[in-house]
């Protein structure tokens, strides 16, 4: 049954150049798992937020949305509440209620519903998702992957027929990523919801969607199962290829023959296959630097508070002058708690850190950030002061700011408000402002959070650039396939210590949970490959 | 809104009933427990800017952040204990949003903030001063059409937030601690609560000085792209620019 | 601590405050003030263990005295006088028992409201307000979600400022981050509106899930908090609470009815600890 049909569907921002949707034509069955994937910019959210009425933008609009026949315009507030679902990007902001059993109820008692039904549906949603140990905290105390499956049962707990998701994972960490997914595909096997969903990051997403739509400029560049993604991957949708899962990429990029694998398990039984096992080729690694190094913590011991356990307890570690230091490590580990500490925001109460040979505790302030260290906080709004682009850059470093502008390609955007601005640019747009205090030692705090993968890749040459410069960068960060492509060194971090410390090659290669996707798969045959590039590069040198 | 002014005449008929009752059937010295219910029943028509239905939903949604900022903003000055921006932010937020929306601010953020740090008896009168001085303040600034000027911002609003706001929270210690109602006690209560009302003021004036523009530009920002309050009135609904 | 009397109906709990609240601020006859002051204060004590000495030595002490200054210092009434200051006014015993009355009501109605601060929580102001006020309720609900979250962000700002060499001074820096606050908050509003409109807000006839619900004890409970009200304001009118401290100290007669009327109150006063008391001890016994 055609649940969604979408015909010659036209939309643009009263302010935007061009049209965000430049006629899409759709047809969506019931039951359904839809992704719906593209660059930043391709239209997907605004296609998303069509359908449904209470969220379509304001702007040009032509075509036709039908919902089960009817059109979507027709249909009242009240039943387009309860059928379709909306899951929004950041968990944050789509909380609304001070409780999480006020939260789950929220829909409910909007539309009305009487207390008896309500307690059955809440009591349903609670133990459905799990709910139930923390159904009467604050939402104030939950964590990000908790927000968001509260929000998602909330929306859930309406009974929707279609349940809409807006890039849902971009703002959690790689394990509540992985089990907020699992969920929805829980609920679309055994509940058989159509599902529909935007994301950039489809690594865990492909082997569960039935369906695959890919958006280009406004249009449907594509529309097939996952598999037959593969094949377009080396032709007209190579712009994709970095966004799809590590198998595919290898695949794609090894040319791979049959039908494309989805998952590791998949790409590791392809590669078995195709390959014959190789002579280990270590790579050179790069000598121990003998230099003093950028940042030296000797026995770092620091705590929130008095009578909390330590978040860190005896932190020991160098990041060497002029390289890309990465650190790694799960949720709560300490990572953004060791680089405040290194970058001398946080006091610890134990310890010595050096920055440049220098106790960071007797450097000034005013020396401190203006030249020697700068920091890239994890939420970049926490930096925007002024009205437009241009102000912001220019109330660091009058003289500088044209020049990083062009740098950061945010020429085109001087003169629009902060806030106006996608995730991508105002990431840009904080880096230049920490740029321009000339840090010789750059601390980022997970700056790939929210990034498509065409932004990251420009962003890690962009890093390589400042390093060339004899710019240190210490960047705390979950995302392992950026680390193990642009960095040099990586440290794991665990209850409060290192757990270990190597150059990128033999700290992911000596990793078997802990590593990327792409050395997971190809481990077997070739134990050094880290990267996409490693594997297929020995993929084409060892085919059998 | 034909509600309104009749909730008002109904809260202010019951106030005189409560004054009634305390002087001829109570007799004693109750002014404590009648001041209480007067002060409560003068909320009434605070109460009734809640229950009406508010028709959007992004107003609603930003005058609880205003609360919760005015409420939430005592962290920013966390150095400077005495500095508590609450009343500044309410009645920046009625110089530009309406004195209405100005008093539902002030309200709530009062009502919450006695809610985080403990209630009391005297919590119906300072709920009721700072609706009462954010209300007067951005009534007269907007009347006048001083929006834009720091200087008299900050005087109006600091000497309403000093004499309006501080009058209605000490007449509490009043009721409660003057032994009877003589100019002499009750003046020597007054007096011995005025240098923190007189600091309240000015740290209320200061505050007023250096964010009503910055606070003006944002609100004035969101109205108009998202065709909020005032300039839902005042313009011709136009095509909208949303964030990406 | 665990409260028999908080785990009851929050509209029991209301009408019990404002019952004692009100009975707190009207009776100056140091019976009825006696009575008061012993069950606010043991219950205080019983929900809020040590910290309230502490309140009580730091604050309520000095409250008490500061009004007994006041009465003696100001008035000059009385019959007993005690001595005379240099300026030539008396001070006078019926002064300063006045003054006592005074402190004792000003500190019956704070502990009061100690224990109410204590037992009505949020939820429950909720739960009792949402129905006359649906919108005020969501938005007090809002507001609460809104203020911690927000008191983290500003924390955020200034960690973030620090790290681009911002640095302020203690005013400067901290209008600086309520301005960056502002502007990230009210950003932020569009999307908490749009989270609210997909789930239907707007739509007409909102309800309102609860968590509370009447059980039998509550009913008979509130009949009963009904009932001693009654009977308290009976005595009142009758003029038993009546009490005369100018130009002499005179009280009404005691009486079999004054006796019940004390009675009453202390059983309307002390309900919330005889609940817990006996619970507890239930609880004890079914070990």
């Amino acid at each position: 049954m055609e649940q969604i049909q979408i015909k010659d569907l036209h939309f643009s921002y009263p302010l935007g150049q061009g049209e965000a949707l430049a006629g899409v034509d759709l047809t969506i069955r019931a039951g359904e798992y839809v992704a719906l994937c593209g660059e930043s910019g391709c239209g997907k959210t605004t296609l998303l937020r069509h359908l449904k009425t209470a969220l379509m933008p304001n702007g040009k609009r032509g075509g036709s949305v039908r919902f089960c026949g009817a059109l979507l315009d027709t249909l009242d507030a009240r039943t387009q509440a309860s059928r379709i679902g909306f899951v929004f990007q950041d968990p944050e902001s789509a909380v609304v209620t001070d409780k999480v059993y006020h939260e789950l109820a929220f829909g409910l008692e909007s539309l009305g519903m009487p207390q008896g039904e309500m307690r059955l549906r809440v009591a349903e949603m609670a133990s459905y998702f799990g709910i139930e140990p923390w159904f009467n905290m604050p939402t104030d105390e939950l964590s990000g992957g908790q927000l968001q499956i509260l929000n998602l049962a909330s929306v859930m707990a309406l009974h929707p027929d279609v349940l809409l998701l807006d890039e849902p994972t971009s703002q959690l960490d790689p394990v509540a990523a992985a089990d907020f997914l699992a969920t929805i595909d829980r609920i679309h096997r055994e509940l058989g919801l159509t599902i529909i969903l935007t994301e950039h990051r489809l690594e865990d997403v492909l082997p569960c969607a039935d369906r695959v739509i890919v958006m280009h400029h406004g249009r449907v560049a594509a529309d097939c199962t996952p598999r037959e993604i593969g094949n377009s991957l080396t032709g007209e949708l190579a712009f994709l290829r970095d966004s799809m899962p590590a198998a595919m990429r290898i695949w794609a990029g090894a040319d791979g023959k049959g039908a494309c694998p989805l998952t590791v398990c998949e790409g590791k039984q392809w590669l078995t296959r195709t390959v014959t096992a190789a002579e280990p080729v270590r790579r050179t690694l790069a000598s121990a630097p003998a230099e003093e190094p950028a940042v030296r913590m000797r026995e770092v011991f620091f705590t929130y508070d008095k009578n909390a356990p330590d978040v860190l307890r005896g932190l020991s570690m160098d990041v060497p002058r002029g390289a890309v230091f990465a650190l790694l490590g799960g949720n709560g580990a300490g990572k953004s708690t060791a680089m405040k500490a290194a970058a001398g925001l946080l006091k610890p109460y134990r310890g010595r850190i050096e920055l440049s040979g220098r106790d960071v505790r007797k450097i000034p302030q005013k020396e401190l950030y203006h030249g020697l260290a700068g920091v890239l906080p994890q939420q970049v709004r926490a930096l925007f002061t002024e009205k437009t682009v241009r102000l912001e850059l220019e109330s660091v470093d009058r003289g500088g700011a044209q020049a990083m502008a062009d740098r950061l390609h945010l020429t085109a955007l001087l003169d629009r408000h902060p806030y106006d601005i996608s995730g991508g640019e105002q990431q840009r747009l904080a880096l230049g402002k920490v740029l321009l205090t000339h840090p010789r030692i750059l601390f980022l705090d997970e700056p790939t959070k929210g990034m498509d993968s065409a932004f990251k890749s420009q962003f890690g040459t962009l890093l390589r650039e400042l390093t060339t410069e004899g710019v240190t960068v210490f960047m705390v960060s979950h995302d392992v396939e950026f680390c193990a492509a642009n960095a040099d060194r990586c440290a794991m971090l665990f209850d409060g210590m290192l757990a270990a410390e190597a150059p990128t090659v033999p700290f992911f290669s000596g990793n078997t949970f802990y590593t990327t996707a792409a050395n997971r798969i190809a481990r077997h045959v070739f134990p050094d490959a880290i990267t996409d590039e490693d594997v297929i590069a020995l993929c084409r040198a060892n085919r059998c | 809104m034909p509600r309104k002014p009749l909730l008002t005449v109904v809260s202010l008929t019951l106030c005189l009933a409560a004054v009634l009752v305390g002087a001829f059937l109570l007799r004693d010295r109750s002014y404590y427990l009648i001041s209480g219910v007067i002060l409560l029943l003068a909320c009434l028509p605070f109460a009734a800017l809640f229950r009406r239905r508010h028709g959007k939903v992004r107003e609603l949604v930003i005058v609880s952040v205003m609360a919760a900022l005015a409420v939430a903003s005592r962290a920013a000055f966390y150095m400077l204990p005495t500095v508590k921006p609450l009343c500044a932010i309410a009645i920046i937020t009625g110089l530009y949003l309406g004195e209405e929306v100005g008093c539902m601010v002030g309200v709530l953020s009062m009502f919450l903030s006695n809610f985080l740090f403990g209630q009391g008896a005297w919590t119906p009168y300072q709920i009721f001063g700072m609706g009462f001085a954010a209300f007067t303040a951005a009534l007269i600034l907007r009347s006048l059409r001083w929006q834009g000027k720091r200087i008299p911002c900050a005087v109006v609003g600091g000497v309403c937030c000093f004499l309006l706001y501080g009058l209605c929270a000490d007449s509490c210690a009043v009721f409660a601690m003057a032994p009877d109602l003589t100019w002499k006690s009750v003046s020597a209560v007054i007096l011995s609560g005025l240098p923190f009302n007189a600091s309240h003021g000015a740290v209320t004036g200061i505050v007023i000085f250096f964010l009503c523009r910055p606070i003006g530009e944002k609100l004035e920002r969101l109205c108009t792209k998202y065709q909020l309050f005032y300039a839902a009135e005042t313009t011709v609904p136009q095509a909208e620019g949303e964030p990406v | 601590m665990r409260s028999a009397f908080a785990g009851s109906h929050p509209a029991l709990n209301f009408l019990f405050f404002a019952s004692v609240v009100a009975f707190g601020m009207l009776f100056f006859h140091p019976a009825m003030l006696g009575i008061s002051f012993a069950a606010a204060l043991s219950y205080s004590i019983r929900l809020r263990g040590r910290a309230m000495c502490k309140t009580l030595l730091c604050v309520l002490l000095p409250t008490l005295l500061f009004v007994v200054f006041l009465g003696a210092a100001f008035n000059h009434y009385g019959v007993t006088t005690l001595f005379t200051l240099s300026n030539g006014n008396r001070v006078t015993l019926e002064a300063i028992v006045h003054g006592f009355a005074t402190g004792g009501m000003v500190l019956t109605v704070f502990l009061w409201f100690v224990c109410y601060n204590a037992v009505v929580t949020t939820d429950k102001f909720l739960h009792v307000f949402g129905r006359v006020f649906p919108t005020g309720a969501l938005l007090v609900s809002m507001t609460l979600r809104f203020i911690p979250l927000l008191t983290r962000r500003m924390r955020k700002i200034f960690e973030a400022q620090r790290g681009i060499g911002y640095g302020g001074g203690r005013l400067r820096g901290g209008l600086h981050a309520l301005s960056i606050l502002i502007t990230w908050s009210l950003e932020n509003a569009v999307d908490v509106a749009d989270s609210m409109k997909s789930r239907g807000y707007g739509s007409r006839g909102r309800t309102s899930y609860t968590r509370f619900f009447w059980t039998r004890r509550d009913v008979l409970l509130t009949l009963a908090v009904l009932a001693l009200d009654a009977l308290v304001i009976a005595g009142m009118a009758a003029g038993q609470t009546r009490a005369m401290y100018n130009p002499y100290i005179s009280l009404p007669a005691m009486t079999a009815f004054s006796i019940v009327l004390y009675a009453c109150y202390a059983l309307l006063c002390f309900m919330p600890l005889a609940l817990d008391c006996t619970e507890e001890i239930r609880w004890n016994r079914s070990r």
